[in-house]
């Protein structure tokens, strides 16, 4: 599941693509194009429990690429256009992959990088770069971004006793003293049974912000 | 998964809420819906997800009831069985409201 880019944001990106595709003479390949001018790309960022209130609360949660289990996951993303272009103005090893190998850098994963093919033979192919004799070896993890992320997976340790009931509140406790104190002293308020999803309230606003977005 | 329910009243005043902001936003010219989306539309998405799949993630600060403390308008929900029922709101304003009262009851 992502964040699908608003229509102003797509234009914006697509500028950006064409500016980075003249300065550096590459093109982008297809299916990695359609991907980061369409959707959000912190998509690695999806599982809003894990990165906000799991990720700091020192709970175990599971990373996994195929059947390969990774430790950090603190800086899997897929970065956004200005990002590659800073990195490719930035960065040696950026510009030095475009020429070595032709592959362009488009995020971080596990303690790396993460490539993209720009080639005629290698065209959306995802390589993670490992040293070997000092010498850079790319490594071919997927045959493009989309195999990639349907095999990305994030496991909550839901059986386990980190999930139990009560130690995320020993987390907001201790971070939020003051402000809890004070709201013990607040009564709910129980009016009427009238309730509705709270879906419904997400999609609609979803919907207020494209209407204005959009006029 | 836990269904998750919301008062209307509390719905409504979190939808006038964001209208408001967008009007006022659209009225500049610099159009920016930056803070309706991530305060409004990100955060709520992140609620709405977090407690499908673990309510217990917010403080119980009254026996039964639980608090959502980082949303712009503080909400306040029950767990029952596979339900969950946001059934309050709390606004700066109401806050505020409550708080001074609090403080002139402390006073005397």
């Amino acid at each position: 599941m992502f964040d699908r880019s608003f229509p102003k944001e797509i234009e914006v990106k697509n500028e950006l693509i064409k500016k980075i595709e003249k300065s550096f003479e590459l093109k982008f390949p297809p299916l990695y194009k359609f991907l980061i001018l369409n959707f959000n790309t912190s998509f690695f960022q999806f599982y809003p429990t894990i990165n906000k209130w799991f990720k700091y609360s020192g709970l175990e949660l599971d990373i996994y690429m195929s059947d390969k289990k990774y430790e950090n996951i603190l800086f899997n993303r897929i970065n956004s256009p200005m990002r590659i272009y800073n990195d490719l103005v930035e960065y040696s090893f950026a510009r030095d992959a475009l020429t070595a190998f032709d592959q362009l850098a488009i995020g971080n994963f596990d303690d790396g990088y993460l490539f993209v093919g720009i080639g005629q033979t290698n065209k959306d192919v995802i390589y993670f770069h490992t040293i070997e004799n000092e010498e850079i070896v790319p490594v071919k993890i997927e045959s493009d971004i989309f195999k990639f992320i349907s095999k990305y997976k994030i496991t909550l340790p839901l059986s386990s006793v980190s999930m139990e009931r009560g130690l995320l509140e020993k987390y907001w406790l201790n971070s939020n003293k003051k402000i809890l104190l004070d709201m013990k002293k607040f009564e709910p308020k129980e009016n009427e049974e009238n309730y509705i999803e709270l879906d419904n309230l997400v999609d609609n606003i979803y919907n207020e912000i494209m209407y204005y977005v959009q006029s | 998964m836990f269904k998750v329910n919301i008062d209307k009243s509390v719905y409504e005043i979190i939808f006038s809420e964001v209208r408001k902001r967008l009007v006022k936003e659209h009225s500049k010219e610099s159009k920016l819906y930056q803070d309706v989306i991530t305060q409004f539309y990100v955060q709520l998405l992140n609620i709405s997800e977090s407690l499908k799949f673990n309510p217990y993630t917010f403080p119980e600060l009254l026996p039964g009831y639980r608090y959502i403390l980082n949303y712009p308008i503080n909400l306040i929900y029950k767990i029952e069985d596979d339900q969950i029922w946001i059934l309050d709101g709390i606004t700066s304003e109401r806050w505020n409201e409550a708080y001074q009262s609090y403080l002139t009851t402390h006073k005397d």
